[in-house]
């Protein structure tokens, strides 16, 4: 299975965790999930979701100004980006342990 | 947090990559195409600074992968997006508001980063300035009692954040052309109302001076004159006498302040 493919069930997830971390703006985002091992994430991706969940009130945002260059605009986390970060953290260490639990035990028995 | 290497100036390249994906979310509606694209150029200026032009790719591609994550469908409508009122009036503000922009940045000495750094004063002056509009409708006179302290403060705080765009006011003014006309109306007759506002609060200040000083005892030199100082060329005088040509103390006389009409004290209690 492609990471490409796993990324898209989990990727606001990465994000939230990301932003929740710290604010951050599109491509500083981008290069944290990458620095973090999701090296396959693709720009517009984070971009997209980065709106999707600003448009669901999970992230705010604001523009900062910079005397070198073009204007930045950050995302930071919402109240209820951080309940629903609490939420999808749960889902996935169920999802992942059951998995986990799945191929372990076809591994023994084989 | 990562720091980027800013571009001084965008790269042609980027310009035209982030307008070619612009035409491929044309269906969408203005303020969904400004939220998508909106700090692309200088995200994308860093991508290129560190990976070349050969970065950027498909435009199509990168736009169909944009739409989908932001979640729309991954290939553009093709009806024309039909321009309401409401959109038209967005854009029209939009545009006013890039034009005042691109005015600012034209003179130089970062004028615009100057009058954003004078924002929080602004901020303050206009909710004094409401302050005084309001003590004016009341009465004739400033009330400084807790009550209008603490109206003051309830404005000063709301000037505040509607500054800063908090309470959730920046998704309002992205979504109601009615708040941003409303929004622009307050803070120009804000800035209509300062000088009728400085003005009242100098003849406040003027008022409490002189009804400070009518409460001067005007006999001048019993111990029970309250009057702060004398001073002559910039050093305090304790005590005054009038004498005559003989240097004799002549007994019932006073100094008069002929521009004030009204006696001058001859010692000073702080001494």
């Amino acid at each position: 299975m492609e990471t490409t493919q796993l990324l898209r069930g989990v990727l606001d997830l990465a994000v939230l965790a990301v932003v929740a971390a710290e604010d951050g703006y599109g491509y500083d985002v981008v290069r944290r999930l990458r620095a973090a091992g999701l090296e396959d994430v693709g720009d517009a991706s984070v971009y997209g979701t980065l709106r999707r969940l600003y448009g669901a009130g999970a992230l705010t945002s604001y523009v900062v100004a910079s005397e070198e260059g073009p204007h930045r605009k950050y995302y930071g986390i919402t109240t209820a980006g951080r309940d629903e970060l609490e939420r999808q953290r749960d889902e996935w260490r169920a999802f992942s342990t059951t998995i986990t639990s799945l191929i372990e035990a076809q591994e023994a028995a084989a | 947090m990562t720091h980027s290497v800013h571009e001084t100036t965008i790269p042609a390249e980027v310009r035209d990559f982030v307008a070619a994906v612009r035409e491929h979310l044309a269906d969408l509606d203005s303020e969904e195409q400004q939220e998508l694209t909106a700090g692309l150029e200088a995200d994308l200026a860093d991508l290129v600074a560190e990976h070349g032009t050969g970065a950027l790719g498909d435009p199509a591609s990168y736009a169909r992968e944009l739409r989908s994550a932001a979640g729309h469908d991954p290939e553009m409508g093709r009806r024309a997006p039909r321009r309401s009122l409401r959109r038209a009036a967005m854009e029209a503000m939009d545009g006013m508001h890039d034009s005042w922009d691109r005015v600012l940045d034209s003179v130089p000495g970062d004028l615009r980063g100057f009058l954003t750094a004078l924002g929080p004063a602004w901020w303050v002056v206009r909710a004094v300035t409401a302050w005084l509009v309001v003590q004016d409708i009341r009465g004739p006179y400033i009330v400084l009692g807790h009550e209008w302290l603490v109206v003051l403060a309830v404005f000063l705080v709301v000037s505040v954040q509607l500054g800063r765009r908090a309470w959730g006011i920046d998704r309002l003014l992205a979504a109601s052309v009615l708040a941003r006309l409303l929004l622009v109306a307050l803070n120009v007759f804000a800035v209509t109302m300062v000088p009728g506002a400085a003005d009242r609060l100098a003849w406040h200040v003027a008022e409490q001076r002189a009804y400070q000083f009518a409460e001067t005892p005007t006999t001048g030199s019993g111990p029970g004159d309250r009057f702060p100082d004398i001073t002559f060329r910039g050093r305090q005088v304790c005590e005054l006498e009038v004498r005559d040509a003989r240097d004799r103390v002549v007994d019932g006389a006073y100094l008069r302040d002929l521009d004030a009409q009204r006696r001058v004290p001859l010692s000073a209690q702080i001494c």
